[in-house]
């Protein structure tokens, strides 16, 4: 948990509800709750039997400085903890008590989400691949996640129909640009910035938007994405700056 | 490795297509007005089109109709969208998932729009055109429960629980409502009169509609006197049935025509017509409140009286005519306006109103009418005079003829101010003498005299004949009362026309023939006539 990482999500969380006026304090909780269950998703994932990651976060795997064993079991402790104490975190971030059940329900489904993504990605490797199969497994990965996180905190500050769907759209692109730019990062950046090995998709043969586009290609994707996030946030006008700023945050790590 | 722009481009398209690279804006979120205008017109056009193709309405009011409806239906819409919302509130602060609530608000929007198109059908018997209606605001109905159920679930971010409607309900709506309208509801043509060949006339018939004249108030007047009164009593009578529901328009028709308000389609005594249009649609009392709302207030959508345009079968008296029989007709519903064929007819219009214009009377009558509206007698007895007037000049004139004529004085005395019983049956008294007099007038000049009459006010409702069987009192339905006439003129029934068993001289497996579709009007009774016909109608309490 602590050696930090970009903690996007729980950031996402707490910059939507900003827009909307819901206190920060209030959505820590649920805010952390969030990064849990993405911490959770990372231990999984650099598994031997998943992606086989020897760095995460600038440091050894879970699995490489304890065991295969413990670093399971602590994901599943971090899922636990994390949908146990979610319901009560919605209630004190002031989400009506009518949806703190129903949302609860979709960070257990996010889960399930998650899961498919990974599984989706684990057969990606070596497999020729389409651009629905990429964006099928970045939008399960990745932009669920950040659709969730923003609704959550926009909820929270009590946003109305038309606000939550501007919100969803921009967590939507801002999703799949981040997985776009972190395909990118793959291939130009040095682990000691990123804080992973560098070329690992390339060396499991998975294929991503770099493979079909290109660095170039993948760069000008990512960058309308988050031009067409940036859009989305119009309609809320000046209110929305902080998502905004997390946009330019995003768009640094290019 | 830099990417052909071609490929590019490729993925941003497959990306479009799965809902990124667009700003909410654009990929077809709609805003609450427009949804609410596009809603609240299709409630509109479907209550209109129920409405319209259950009353018998011109399917070219339908556009008008909708639009008149639209701002108010929007009103209506408006507020069940805030009522609904703040129920729905309600039920979460007590407790209910959003998913309840949801569930429940699109069953009551459902229930809601069922009632408001049901309610446009005036809860009558609608054509089939009625029933496509009905179904296509079924369809509506269910559409509208899965819209709001979204709707409610999307207000409350929760889009994820529910599936985006498909096109379907929408597509089922309209195909009914085509249908509905493609029905072909005219019928036959209105051809011009033409003269039936190898058809003899042969005997003196009249048939007397007696309106307000049950079973019971006849024989009661037949014991205080007697005379032509008792000779009508002493007639074999056969008890008419199924018919108390009906307007009265609606079921002289039936007994004119043989055939019943289906088949005839003169069900309505008084239509809503928009913004100066020549025909409109009668609409059951929520329907106009729908439909025509503010603007019958503000007199843009007037209530008026609706001619017998819309019949689809020859009279009995049309079908002598073609045979060859002089034909008089008196104040029988439904024969505004007169029909161009060879007799002479006294409408409803003219008899009730004093109406002396072409659309009301043939010329012939037309002083008959002006003599009988210059007497001093109050308006009921006054009537029952001229339908004496019009008999006397009738049976004046020698060889075979068929004479039709109503009698509703009586009726319109019950409908008067509420009076005892007994101060009724004093004010009645006069008009069973008169009645009395023209049947034994009828009988001197060597009629056959057949009567109906029609207990409005309560009582058994009967068809009198000499030729009927006197044992017992058969019951028989009013559109069997047209062949019996025919039977009477010894005249084919027409193909449609059946005779209750046992009753009469029934005549099993005899000829039948086509006496074709009824005349046209002689002249289109113009907006003033039917504003005035329906004032006179709601003041004699035809109408409400």
């Amino acid at each position: 948990m602590f050696p930090g990482g970009k903690r996007l999500r729980p950031r996402l969380m707490l910059l939507a509800g900003q827009v909307f006026g819901a206190s920060p304090q209030a959505l820590s909780p649920a805010a952390a709750c969030l990064e849990l269950v993405h911490c959770a998703s990372l231990v999984l994932d650099d598994l031997p039997c998943m992606d086989d990651a020897p760095l995460r976060r600038g440091q050894p795997a879970l699995h490489l400085r304890f065991s295969q064993a413990t670093a399971i079991l602590a994901a599943f402790a971090l899922l636990a903890k994390a949908l146990a104490a979610f319901p009560q975190a919605l209630a004190r971030a002031g989400v009506p008590p009518a949806f703190c059940e129903l949302w609860s329900v979709r960070l257990a489904q996010l889960v399930e989400t998650l899961c498919r993504g990974q599984q989706g990605d684990l057969g990606l490797a070596g497999s020729a691949v389409t651009v629905e199969q990429l964006e099928e497994v970045h939008a399960a990965k990745t932009g669920a996640f950040f659709e969730l996180a923003a609704q959550l905190g926009a909820l929270a500050g009590g946003a109305g129909r038309e606000a939550m769907a501007c919100v969803a759209a921009f967590a939507r692109n801002a999703g799949l640009a981040y997985q776009v730019i972190d395909d990118v990062r793959d291939v130009v950046c040095d682990p000691a910035g990123s804080g992973k090995p560098q070329g690992q998709d390339a060396r499991a043969g998975k294929p991503t938007f770099v493979t079909v586009l290109g660095v170039a290609g993948a760069r000008q994707l990512a960058l309308e994405l988050l031009a067409t996030a940036e859009a989305s946030l119009a309609p809320l006008g000046a209110a929305a700056r902080p998502l905004a700023e997390f946009l330019d945050h995003v768009r640094t790590l290019l | 490795m830099s990417a052909p722009s071609s490929e590019l481009a490729r993925v941003r398209e497959i990306l479009r297509a799965r809902g990124y690279l667009a700003p909410p804006g654009s990929s077809g979120t709609r805003g609450f007005w427009p949804r609410l205008a596009g809603w609240s017109l299709l409630l509109a056009a479907t209550c209109t089109l129920v409405a319209v193709s259950a009353g018998g309405g011109a399917a070219a009011s339908l556009l008008l109709f909708t639009l008149a409806a639209w701002p108010t239906v929007a009103v209506l819409v408006f507020l069940a969208t805030r009522l609904g919302t703040a129920a729905a509130a309600r039920l979460l602060a007590w407790g209910a998932r959003p998913e309840q609530a949801a569930l429940a608000m699109g069953a009551l929007a459902a229930v809601g729009v069922a009632l408001a198109v049901a309610g446009c059908t005036g809860g009558g018997d609608p054509r089939p055109p009625g029933w496509l209606g009905l179904g296509a605001g079924l369809l509506l109905a269910l559409h509208v429960f899965r819209a709001s159920r979204r709707e409610l679930l999307t207000t409350l971010h929760l889009e994820e629980h529910c599936r985006t409607p498909g096109p379907w309900g929408a597509a089922a709506v309209v195909v009914a409502g085509a249908l509905a309208l493609a029905w072909p509801s005219s019928g036959k043509p209105q051809l011009p009169w033409a003269p039936l060949s190898g058809l003899v006339p042969k005997t003196r018939v009249a048939v007397l509609a007696v309106d307000g004249l049950s079973r019971e108030e006849l024989a009661a007047g037949a014991h205080l006197l007697g005379g032509g009164v008792e000779v009508l009593a002493r007639l074999p009578w056969a008890r008419v049935e199924g018919a108390d529901r009906q307007l009265p328009a609606e079921f002289w028709t039936t007994v004119a025509c043989g055939a019943g308000p289906r088949e005839h389609g003169v069900a309505v005594m008084e239509e809503t017509r928009p913004f100066g249009l020549p025909y409109g649609a009668a609409l059951a009392p929520w329907g106009r409140v729908l439909l025509a709302g503010p603007w019958q207030w503000v007199g843009l959508m007037p209530r008026l009286a609706k001619p017998s345009l819309q019949r689809r079968l020859p009279t009995f008296w049309e079908m002598a005519s073609r045979a060859g029989y002089p034909v008089t007709v008196g104040g029988w519903w439904g024969t505004w306006p007169v029909r161009l064929f060879a007799g002479q007819v006294v409408s409803e219009r003219a008899m009730l109103a004093g109406a002396t214009t072409q659309d009301a009377v043939s010329p012939p009558l037309a002083s008959l009418v002006e003599e009988s509206f210059a007497r001093p007698e109050p308006l009921p007895l006054r009537v029952t005079l001229l339908g004496e007037a019009i008999a006397k000049r009738a049976a004046r004139r020698p060889g075979p003829q068929l004479l039709a004529v109503a009698f509703p004085g009586l009726d319109l005395e019950a409908r008067g101010a509420a009076q005892p019983p007994l101060a009724l049956a004093a004010r009645q008294l006069p008009h069973l003498a008169i009645l009395g007099r023209v049947v034994e007038g009828l009988l001197e000049g060597g009629f056959q005299v057949l009567v109906v009459g029609a207990g409005w006010q309560g009582g058994t409702w009967f068809f009198a004949s000499s030729k009927l069987a006197a044992a017992a009192n058969p019951t028989l339905p009013p559109e069997t009362v047209a062949p019996l006439v025919l039977a009477a003129l010894e005249l084919p029934a027409a193909p449609y026309h059946r005779f209750p068993p046992g009753v009469g001289n029934a005549p099993l497996g005899a000829p039948r023939t086509d006496y074709g579709p009824p005349p046209p009007p002689a002249s289109l009774p113009d907006r003033e006539a039917a504003r005035l016909q329906r004032e006179l109608l709601e003041s004699l309490g035809y109408v409400q």
